[in-house]
């Protein structure tokens, strides 16, 4: 675990969160401004890179990993034109309603139960299309209450920002921007939201440890800066993701099911949704989930 | 391995299409479950509660928050919503029909009672307790009682399954009528899309022209199939939501 710092990040190790998102930038740089970055590995590493942006807009969402609250803010503009939409719709969509589940009668915008085909590809592939525009729908709602001035603030500028200058890069050339800033924006979001599904579908949401499935191999979390311990995350969200390994170990794995440490996110994919072909995972409960709830202010 | 501007254009054409299909089979999905709803209404019957206490009453609890704009506001959202028929006597015609409890759904016009509930007086300590974190809790209690015409659907066994105050049937036509539109109009709208985004020379201005419908297309689609899944949602599940604010004189008569 790195300790905290006085420099500029809050931990050491949040170096590694911004070099993710320096080679995002400079391979999405790369593909639009030079024709010969334009080939399968440059693609297939933006498309990698900007998932990987959105593991870091979702930790920074947590906890800023500047020590300066400025610093944070523009670094969310640059997190907002990585994955095209505003960031700041992780703090009502996901701090404050997906860390809750169904909670108190609130519905989770991203519940594994919003995708119901037979063909479990099909759910993992559909997955975003519904679990999107629901969470977009309810974080307009909040960001419309009383006392969210600040967050529609920072919301408008982001927004601006991640339109305005992917519009600008499409209006110079439509094609280069489409095929090497749009592809790898939206693939980086849609996985993103994606995770919902893969660490719980066919998981207890109402358990206290067994709500939520890990993936717990040592490269994948170099990478994923640990995001692979989700279970210990949705109990403790606030513990900076350098803590999260150890205090999987220490805090949870002695009480869950065994079966929900995978050591492979791949290995799960294709065993879940490759060759499993049909859910064979039992469906959350048959809770409705709603595009109209509204999170409460927590402390998630 | 470099990458054409004619591969990418049919990798992305192949994500288009594969969205716009598994939006119209999620829309195939609602149909089904219309034509479920459908075929369990083969035993409805029509009449009048005759019966004293609440044949059946459906609720949704709901928390409401003050909204941020000029006039004072308050926007509720739905927590959970429940159903219950207490059983009790329908007059069908000439005969009369027994209705025992039971778990069935109950089928109402929630936010007119949403809206019958909302006393105007009590308005201002309301609007104030919403602007709290926790915001306000209520319960939108709609209760089917004697006079009310109600439609009743039984199962083989006599298990009442549905009670409406009006005619499932027209439900279930109206939204099976808007999923075959929805499905036809999508997937003529992309094909549409595809075709201009083809044209020759491909990557000239009409076929950019077309690329771009094709973008709004595919950010577009997904929205509209979830607002078609809310719009087929069963009454008893249907989101109530509401706002409450009141006429500013209104308001003045409160402060003073």
């Amino acid at each position: 675990m790195a300790k905290a710092e006085t420099g500029v990040f809050r931990h050491s190790a949040d170096w590694r969160q911004l070099m993710t998102v320096v080679i995002y930038y400079a391979l999405v740089a790369s593909m639009y401004f030079l024709p010969a970055c334009r080939n399968v590995f440059f693609l297939a590493a933006a498309c990698a890179y900007s998932f990987l942006t959105a593991v870091v807009n979702h930790n920074n969402l947590h906890q800023g990993m500047f020590r300066s609250r400025r610093a944070n803010d523009l670094f969310r503009l640059l997190l907002s034109f990585a994955a095209l939409y505003p960031v700041s719709a992780n703090i009502p969509s996901h701090n404050l309603v997906h860390h809750h589940f169904g909670d108190d009668g609130q519905p989770d915008w991203a519940s594994a139960s919003l995708v119901r085909f037979k063909v479990n590809l099909f759910n993992l592939i559909h997955f975003p299309n519904v679990a999107g525009p629901v969470t977009f729908a309810g974080v307009g709602r909040y960001n419309a209450l009383l006392g969210k001035r600040e967050l529609r603030r920072q919301s408008r500028i982001e927004s601006a920002f991640a339109f305005g200058l992917t519009g600008l890069l499409l209006a110079h050339d439509f094609w280069t921007g489409l095929f090497y800033v749009v592809v790898p924006q939206l693939w980086g979001a849609r996985w993103f939201l994606r995770i919902n599904i893969i660490q719980h579908d066919g998981c207890d949401t109402t358990s206290e440890h067994d709500h939520s499935r890990n993936f717990v191999g040592r490269i994948f979390n170099w990478f994923m800066m640990n995001n692979g311990f989700h279970t210990i995350h949705h109990d403790r969200a606030g513990l900076h993701w350098t803590a999260l390994r150890e205090a999987h170990e220490r805090d949870v794995k002695p009480h869950m099911a065994p079966h929900l440490d995978e050591p492979s996110m791949i290995g799960y994919l294709m065993r879940t949704y490759v060759l499993a072909i049909r859910r064979h995972a039992p469906a959350l409960p048959p809770r409705e989930p709603s595009s109209s709830a509204l999170g409460e202010e927590s402390s998630a | 391995m470099m990458l054409s501007q004619h591969v990418m254009g049919v990798a992305c054409l192949v994500v288009l299409w594969s969205t716009a299909l598994l939006v119209a089979g999620a829309a195939l999905q609602e149909l089904r479950d219309l034509g479920v709803l459908s075929r369990s209404l083969r035993e409805l019957v029509s009449g009048e509660i005759v019966t004293e206490g609440p044949l059946a009453i459906h609720e949704v609890e709901q928390t409401g928050h003050a909204l941020d704009v000029y006039a004072p506001t308050i926007v509720f959202h739905d927590r959970t919503t429940k159903s219950r028929v207490l059983g009790g006597v329908v007059k069908v015609g000439d005969d009369t029909l027994t209705l025992e409890p039971s778990d069935g759904e109950v089928w109402v016009d929630a936010k007119a009672s949403a809206l019958a509930m909302q006393d105007d007086s009590t308005f201002m300590d309301e609007w104030a307790a919403s602007k709290k974190a926790k915001g306000i809790h209520r319960v939108v209690r709609t209760k089917l009682a004697k006079g009310d015409r109600v439609w009743v659907a039984r199962d083989a066994k006599s298990t009442v399954t549905l009670v409406s105050t009006s005619d499932p049937r027209a439900f279930v036509s109206s939204r099976r009528s808007l999923v075959v539109l929805f499905i036809i109009a999508e997937l003529l709208t992309c094909g549409a899309c595809t075709r201009l985004a083809l044209t020759e020379p491909v990557f000239g201005a009409l076929s950019t022209m077309g690329g771009a419908l094709c973008l709004a297309f595919f950010l577009a689609v997904t929205p509209l199939g979830v607002a078609l899944r809310d719009a087929c949602r069963p009454p008893s599940r249907a989101q109530v939501r509401g706002t409450w604010s009141v006429k500013t004189d209104a308001l003045t008569t409160q402060r003073a």
